[in-house]
């Protein structure tokens, strides 16, 4: 049977699954073949398990043979992929690094375990920057994850393996996970939807920390409908990570901005970010045209003055490699992972570290060393937690005006590859809008928002387009407003 | 902020990273470039009579000290054996390490 792909989402597979016209086994088939076809040279995929079938025929047969116990599992049989820092029990995870080469899961990340639950099935894990550092997957020590859309280009990152499986249609859904902007940015750049939720509504029990101040597992889907449902799933309170909220902190968090009416949201723009330069022309034509839809689908737009947004990157990429730096100590060469063999302890650390992590970890490393370096502390780290203060104050006193602000998701479309590989400044430049919402914990969403027509020529002879994306930023514990304007503005592009 | 080579070294000596010559004008090259752009944050002033707000997460956040009893919970942690076995060199249940003491 053929299978069109691209119009499956979450719930036309369940009511296919529901009425027998498709069987998760034959989904899990399609996808299969589809990896095989392109994935050689999309390079999205670490791995395909090997078990994959057996997880949808497992799945098919629950559903035959126990209804009762199906009905309970809101995502039987449904294929997911996960991006490579996140431990599936018994399967390798690697985050895409040489010094996790050989590592086998020892147990389930709680997302892994609660997808599980609700009867989701794995298919693979995908391909990263190194470590979830870097925004083009260029770091990968296993190579970059080419654009779907164009094949010179890079998917994006660090989660491209994420955006790009779900773009060419190799798997129904995907997770990655977000320290800047690594699911967004690369969600943008392949034309797909990438939520990262508020900071500490998801579990990072089991997802290898690269900013633990900072981190999120989020889904990246096609529709903003599964986003929102996988969200449901995968969120809570868990007791395996300390940072998650409770029902109650969430409630508490709600309050403050309980004055938001979903039917009639209001929605902010910022004029210091679209004049501070650097953005590319289409982007911001782009966002002009995604506003300008909104407002004739009568929703409210103003301005509101974030002052201290600008200095979000800068602050970022010091607290960020500061916490790289500490929690990349735990790669030592005695816990997991690779070893290269030294004369003594010290020399077992110099040589594994120096030899299996990539450059762009150990350049954050060492910045991250630098920043926490008596001396540096009180002007770096220190300075930037203030600063982090006072954009998260400036964003409290926004929301009084608005209820959610749009951004462009990053400054360009998706990027050549090895066009900002000579000049980190300019990689990092890329996370401009989207580090802030890492920064101050809010959620933040990015939904495809049309396409830029390029000069070049594809392998039709047609022109290339390439994807673009906008980005809403809500209060914290506000993922229903992000839903709400998400659905909206994709009902009013269509 | 310029970065020299001989700091390249310390730093790379205190992270425990082995870096090549090549590497070490390298990593110079590109932190004075990060740093230059991050010491735009030296420009704010506001905020500077706050007491030191380092580690803790944004003021505005949900968040509280989580504490539970300090008793072992096996369900805490998955399988010691197999956590033993992801060591790259373990022997008879336990992780295998170089003599750290002369």
């Amino acid at each position: 049977m053929t299978i069109d792909l691209k119009i499956l989402t979450i719930s036309k597979v369940k009511e296919m699954f529901a009425n027998g016209t498709l069987t998760s086994t034959e989904l899990v088939q399609a996808y299969l073949d589809q990896i095989n076809l392109q994935d050689k040279e999309i390079n999205a995929f670490r791995e395909v398990f090997s078990d994959a079938l057996e997880q949808a025929k497992k799945a098919d047969n629950i559903r035959k043979d126990n209804p009762t116990g199906a009905s309970a599992m809101s995502l039987l049989g449904i294929p997911f992929a996960v991006k490579d820092n996140m431990l599936i029990e018994g399967k390798h995870a690697g985050a895409s690094s040489k010094i996790l080469e050989n590592y086998i899961s020892a147990y389930d990340a709680t997302v892994i375990a609660k997808l599980k639950k609700a009867g989701a099935i794995f298919i693979g894990r995908l391909n990263m920057d190194e470590f979830a550092m870097g925004g083009s997957t260029e770091n990968s020590a296993y190579g970059v994850t080419k654009n779907p859309n164009d094949l010179s280009r890079v998917a994006g990152g660090s989660s491209g393996g994420s955006a790009a499986s779900v773009a060419m249609n190799a798997v129904l859904v995907s997770l990655g996970s977000d320290t800047g902007g690594s699911i967004r940015q690369p969600a943008s750049y392949c034309g797909v939807v990438g939520l990262k939720p508020t900071y500490g509504r998801v579990s990072r029990h089991g997802l290898m920390a690269m900013g633990s101040s900072l981190d999120v597992i989020g889904p990246i889907t096609k529709t903003v409908e599964e986003a929102e449902e996988i969200f449901n799933v995968i969120s809570g309170q868990d007791r395996y990570d300390a940072t998650t909220l409770s029902d109650e902190d969430v409630k508490n968090a709600i309050v403050k901005s309980s004055n938001i009416n979903l039917q009639k949201l209001r929605v902010g723009i910022v004029p210091e970010l679209m004049n501070m330069g650097g953005i590319n022309p289409a982007v911001l034509k782009n966002l002009n045209d995604s506003i300008e839809k909104l407002k004739s689908a009568g929703v409210e737009v103003k301005e509101v003055s974030l002052p201290h947004i600008k200095y979000s990157l800068a602050v970022y990429y010091v607290l960020m490699p500061a916490e790289v730096s500490s929690n990349m100590a735990r790669f030592d060469s005695i816990k997991y992972g690779g070893k290269v063999e030294g004369k003594d302890l010290l020399g077992d650390y110099l040589n594994t570290r120096g030899e299996l992590l990539g450059k762009e970890v150990r350049r954050r490393i060492i910045l991250g060393t630098y920043v926490l370096s008596s001396g540096y502390h009180d002007a770096y780290y220190n300075k930037a937690n203030i600063v982090r203060d006072l954009i998260a104050a400036d964003f409290k006193k926004a929301y009084e005006e608005v209820d959610v602000i749009i951004t462009p998701t990053a400054p360009s479309p998706a990027f050549k590859m090895g066009q900002n590989s000579s000049d980190p400044v300019a990689m990092y430049l890329e996370d401009i809008f989207t580090v802030t919402a890492n920064l101050i914990g809010i959620p933040a969403i990015s939904i495809p928002s049309g396409f830029v027509e390029t000069d070049e020529l594809g392998a039709g002879g047609e022109k290339i387009k390439l994807p673009l994306g906008v980005q809403f930023m809500a209060p914290l514990c506000r993922e229903d407003v992000l839903f709400a304007i998400g659905k909206k503005f994709v009902s009013t592009i269509k | 902020m310029i970065i020299t080579t001989e700091e390249i070294q310390k730093l790379a000596s205190l992270a425990r990273l082995k870096l090549t010559d090549e590497e070490t004008e390298q990593y110079a090259k590109d932190l004075s470039g990060i740093l230059k752009y991050v010491d735009q944050i030296q420009e704010v002033t506001e905020g500077a009579d706050t007491t030191s707000t380092s580690g803790k997460t944004p003021a505005d956040f949900p968040h509280r000290n989580t504490m539970r009893d300090d008793i072992s919970d096996q369900a805490l942690n998955p399988d010691p054996q197999r956590l033993v076995e992801a060591a790259p060199k373990h022997q008879g249940g336990l992780v295998e390490v170089k003599k750290i003491l002369g």
